[in-house]
């Protein structure tokens, strides 16, 4: 029972990183721009699809295509960002949220017509495998899609502390008109920061491919999953992020393995609620 | 304009009258509703193409020749996925288009509000959704040739019951999943009740939402019940992640038999899965694999537009046009007057009995007919089992293609 | 001012009885009907949505949770106790608007706002769902279907939409009517200083606990009602009613409308969910998603745009809110 408990614990965790990976492009946009983009989870989507076409198209196994896909999410990043995130900078936020649901209403739609209804996913990845470790068995892919989410989340956090121009996006954060003040091209930066938390879903797709398919609708999910991380840690700690995706994910799976599979949901958002009561600036949050 | 130009002008308008009045329906409009998006379009959208190519082999063969070879043409709308969409576009379909017959629907949700608005304009609707309660609610023009979803779970069950005696193989302890739409709890309780049946002991069971994107706990739950063989109704994806993750725990049950027709040993799992889509199998209502002329035609066509072989939602949908042919053909035999009035085409539905043709040809049992619920008492799925990246059709063993692989090569001890 | 309210009520009172007419003029098309009946129905939820939408500016996503439970409400008084839908209607909007108290409360006491009170009142709707799915005496997996009648006026079932389409138009006049009146009342004028700038408004002595909370329920009451026609319209109830997506559309029909004008959302309403139907009937069965992908531009084009709503097209902004 103990050691049923103990895998499902570490189950959930190491999706739980992965998590942790989708939420950090979406409080690089949320904390930097101050945008409320519904249209997070529907990146990862897309990202998903984009790995499945590198994948099928110069097969490469999904571990690698993100070295193909990061750069085409950051330039659809940059390419949205002129076109129409940057237009609703001034707008209430209610403007950005219509923008941003009518994105991912597009973003859906056009998935739908180009790759069609039909879930795509994978053949066996290099990265699938398991091994036993004393009375538990490790999932390899998991394990690898942990490791190196959480690889790129630290190397997030240093890239915005010590890199010249993450410390601009973390100046155009705290005070846009003050960075601007100092010499930082403020729409050069949020264009960077959008494109950046993008291209971060990038990685994530290509993760997530390797032991899961995609299909057109399940943006929504993966966006309201990072909303409740983001709700849970707070803005501005990188490592409350990782430990919200890790408790979200736990939570998820010791639902679905101990109570009931169909209320994973539910047990997210009544964390998520409560924690908007209680902590109202998150677990973490700095600001 | 000169008088002789006249003149042939209104002998030819006169023609068109006269034609008009005399010869039959040249074309009869037949409907298809399908969800063309969202998360059900997979399927709407290969019916579909299942309905087409019955439409173009139908009229290619003569067209309906009761009614003096006249040619179906399918008008589709996306019935989308939820209720409004549906019945708006039921009503779109029947005002502006007049079919004689809709097809389609797949969805029992979708199919219940619909019903009612085909049942009030009389027009026969050959349904493609399969819970169970769709032909116990009383609706008059609602008929489905294949087998309900619960006959599907059934199927499940019985294949594995009659291939363990088979093989001499001890099957007692057992596991019953399923995705938790009404078409999932419908498969899995036809399944739960015919488990029940032949005395075996249901060990675990579990309804989880297919959007599920982590199978590893349920799957070390199942393995910790030590089934010996697991029945599972999935969707479509679950089933892929259930695959991946079974193999990939490394402790794998006996068997592992899928039902509902949702996943596993379809092409696009295959395509999805490569080998480790070995040995699963799932119940069907078509047997793309029927070995006969019509079928192989249907099939070889198909391929040709899609590039892999057709499913349930399209061969189920080939037939069933088919079947509405034959009742055409019929109606316009019985009531020569007026083949096309909705009761009397209704009336030609449940005098039908047929054994022959295309539509049996395609069918997984030998003959289709229609008891006063619409539904077709001789009905039966198939099992088909993923062998070497091809699908088989194991069950029943009179029509079967190849020797079902029992217990899996793979099966670990627990 | 006076002769320009008189002149718009005139302008209200000759749309309503174009309203009412339209279906005197294609009696026999049932699918005009159904596209007026669902026309209607959506401009009930966008309309009652502005009250707490557009005119508190909160953006609240919940109304799939309100649907859900007014259509839930009414199917279980009726296939339990045989209460009549035309009771169990009003029940079912006096349990959403209960159950709307109970969530703005906290929600409000604790000022959760702007992205959070939607992603809250988001969740609500999967809460919900999920506790329904598993709740077997009241939902579970299957649909509940009422009984099917040709015309029952006691149930409520008519095969014809006409009756629903009537019901519906009155239901709608009904909350632009109640929309109008806090509009122009003292809440109305809390609501609107709180959707400008909520802080401000406080210092002003604006009670925003409580006015949004009055907001809220009252919004849940109306769409609780909408809950139990749509059960009786479809003739089922089904956990999938508890929809996100009808609950993002609602919003967004309003946002795309302009915030706090009364006659905003129905514009909005009348235009994007008729157009996106003629899409649909026109291309969606060839072109299967494409009309998805037009409907979507057209929404983000009109909200960078017309960022004030459709009503902006109308030169109404400034007479309606300043």
């Amino acid at each position: 029972m103990i050691v049923n408990i103990l895998q499902s614990v570490a189950d959930g965790a190491l999706m739980g990183c992965v998590y942790a990976l989708i939420a950090l492009g979406l409080s690089l946009i949320f904390g930097v721009l101050n945008i409320v983009n519904f249209a997070h989870g529907d990146f990862v989507m897309l990202s998903m699809y984009l790995t499945f076409w590198a994948s099928t198209y110069l097969s490469l196994d999904a571990v690698f295509t993100p070295l193909i896909t990061i750069p085409l999410l950051f330039g659809l990043g940059v390419l949205i960002y002129y076109s129409i995130i940057q237009k609703t900078l001034r707008e209430r936020f209610v403007v950005q949220v219509a923008v941003t649901v009518g994105l991912m209403t597009f973003l859906r739609a056009f998935a739908q017509l180009v790759w069609e209804a039909r879930p795509r996913a994978l053949k066996f990845s290099i990265i699938q495998g398991n091994f036993p470790l004393g009375p538990f068995t490790v999932l390899l892919s998991r394990l690898i899609s942990a490791s190196l989410s959480i690889v790129a989340v630290v190397a997030v956090a240093m890239f915005l502390k010590y890199s010249w121009l993450g410390r601009s996006i973390r100046a155009a954060s705290d005070d846009a008109d003050a960075a601007s003040l100092m010499g930082v091209n403020i729409r050069w930066t949020y264009a960077f920061a959008f494109a950046m938390g993008s291209a971060l879903t990038a990685l994530a797709g290509g993760l997530l491919m390797t032991f899961q398919q995609v299909d057109p609708t399940m943006g929504l999910r993966f966006g309201l999953l990072s909303w409740c991380i983001l709700a849970l840690s707070g803005l501005g700690s990188i490592s409350g992020l990782l430990i919200s995706g890790v408790i979200v994910g736990v939570a998820e799976a010791l639902t679905v393995a101990y109570w009931e599979p169909r209320a994973r949901s539910l047990i997210v958002y009544l964390i998520f609620v409560v924690i908007l009561w209680l902590r109202p600036r998150g677990l973490f949050g700095r600001k | 304009m000169s008088r002789s130009r006249l003149v042939l002008v209104l002998m030819l308008g006169l023609l068109v009258v006269v034609s008009g009045v005399f010869a039959a329906p040249k074309q009869l409009v037949v409907g298809c509703l399908e969800p063309l998006t969202g998360s059900y379009a997979v399927f709407g959208t290969e019916a579909k193409i299942g309905m087409e190519i019955a439409i173009q082999h139908i009229n290619a063969a003569g067209g309906i020749k009761s009614l003096g070879g006249a040619t179906l043409k399918l008008v589709a709308e996306d019935c989308g996925e939820s209720p409004d969409t549906a019945k708006l576009s039921a009503e779109s379909l029947i005002s502006k288009n007049k079919p004689v017959a809709i097809l389609g629907l797949y969805i029992s949700r979708l199919t219940i509000p619909v019903s009612e608005v085909t049942d009030r304009n009389k027009v026969i609707l050959v349904a493609d959704a399969l819970a169970d309660n769709l032909t116990q609610i009383g609706r008059r023009y609602l008929f489905r040739p294949s087998a309900n979803a619960g006959q599907y779970g059934a199927s499940a069950v019985e294949f594995v019951v009659d291939i363990a005696k088979k093989k001499g193989v001890a099957v007692n302890r057992v596991a019953i999943i399923n995705e938790d739409s009404s078409f999932g709890h419908s498969v899995a309780m036809g399944a739960v009740n015919a488990a029940l049946k032949n005395k075996l002991t249901i060990v675990y069971q579990k309804e989880y939402p297919y959007d599920l994107s982590d199978a590893t706990a349920i799957v070390s739950d199942i393995v910790a019940a030590k089934p010996d063989v697991v029945f599972h109704c999935p969707y479509f994806m679950d089933a892929i992640l259930f695959a991946k993750t079974i193999r990939e725990g490394g402790r794998i049950p006996k068997f592992v038999a899928g039902m509902g027709a949702c996943g596993y040993a379809d092409a696009n799992s295959i395509e999805s899965m490569g080998d480790t889509d070995n040995f699963y199998t799932n119940t069907y209502g078509y047997n793309p694999e029927k070995d006969n002329a019509a079928n192989k035609k249907f099939v070889a066509d198909f391929k040709a537009k899609t590039g892999h072989i057709p499913s349930d939602a399209p061969g189920m949908n080939y037939y069933a046009m088919w079947v509405l042919k034959e009742a055409l053909e019929l109606s316009g035999k019985l009531f020569p007057k007026d083949p096309l009035k909705p009761d009397n085409l209704r009336e030609a539905f449940l005098k039908l009995e047929i054994t022959s043709g295309p539509a049996v040809d395609t069918f997984p049992s030998a003959s289709i007919r229609f008891n006063s619920t619409g539904d077709n008492p001789d009905a039966k799925a198939v099992v088909m089992q993923v062998l070497d990246g091809q699908t088989r059709v194991v069950w029943p063993f009179e029509t079967a293609q190849a020797q079902a692989v029992f217990p899996r090569p793979d099966a670990s001890k627990y | 001012m006076r002769r320009n309210s008189r002149g718009s009520w005139l302008l209200a009172i000759a749309l309503a009885a174009v309203a009412a007419a339209l279906p005197l003029a294609f009696l026999r098309n049932q699918y005009n009907l159904i596209l007026l009946t669902t026309v209607a129905l959506y401009g009930v939820l966008t309309s009652a949505w502005n009250i707490i939408g557009g005119m508190a500016g909160q953006l609240d996503l919940s109304a799939g949770a309100y649907l859900g439970l007014g259509a839930y409400t009414t199917a279980t008084l009726l296939l339990r106790w045989n209460i009549t839908p035309w009771v169990g209607m009003f029940a079912g909007g006096v349990v959403a608007m209960g159950f709307a108290f109970l969530v703005g409360f906290p929600l409000f006491r604790f000022r959760i706002r702007e992205v959070w009170y939607a992603l809250s009142s988001s969740a609500l709707v999967v809460v919900l769902q999920v506790v329904f799915l598993l709740w077997k005496q009241v939902g579970g997996p299957m649909e509940r279907l009422l009984p099917s009648a040709s015309f029952s006026l006691y149930n409520l079932r008519f095969q014809s939409y006409l009756p629903y389409y009537y019901i519906m138009l009155v239901l709608l006049l009904a909350t632009l009517f109640i929309a109008y009146r806090i509009r122009t009342r003292r809440l109305g004028y809390y609501l609107l200083a709180l959707g400008d700038n909520e802080d401000a408004a406080e210092v002003l002595g604006v009670d925003a606990r409580g006015s949004k909370l009055k907001a809220l329920v009252i919004y849940a009451f109306l769409v609780g009602i909408t809950g139990g026609l749509y059960a009786c319209i479809y003739g089922f109830v089904h956990t999938s009613f508890f929809s996100p997506t009808i609950s993002m559309e609602v919003a967004i029909l309003g946002i795309v409308g302009g915030l706090g004008i009364i006659y905003g959302p129905l514009l909005a309403t009348v235009i994007l969910v008729t157009g996106r139907e003629l899409l649909r009937a026109g291309l969606g069965g060839r072109l299967q998603s494409l009309y998805l992908v037009i409907y979507a531009v057209v929404l983000i084009l009109i909200a960078l745009l017309r960022p004030r709503g459709l009503a902006s097209l109308l030169g109404a902004w400034r007479k309606e809110r300043r």
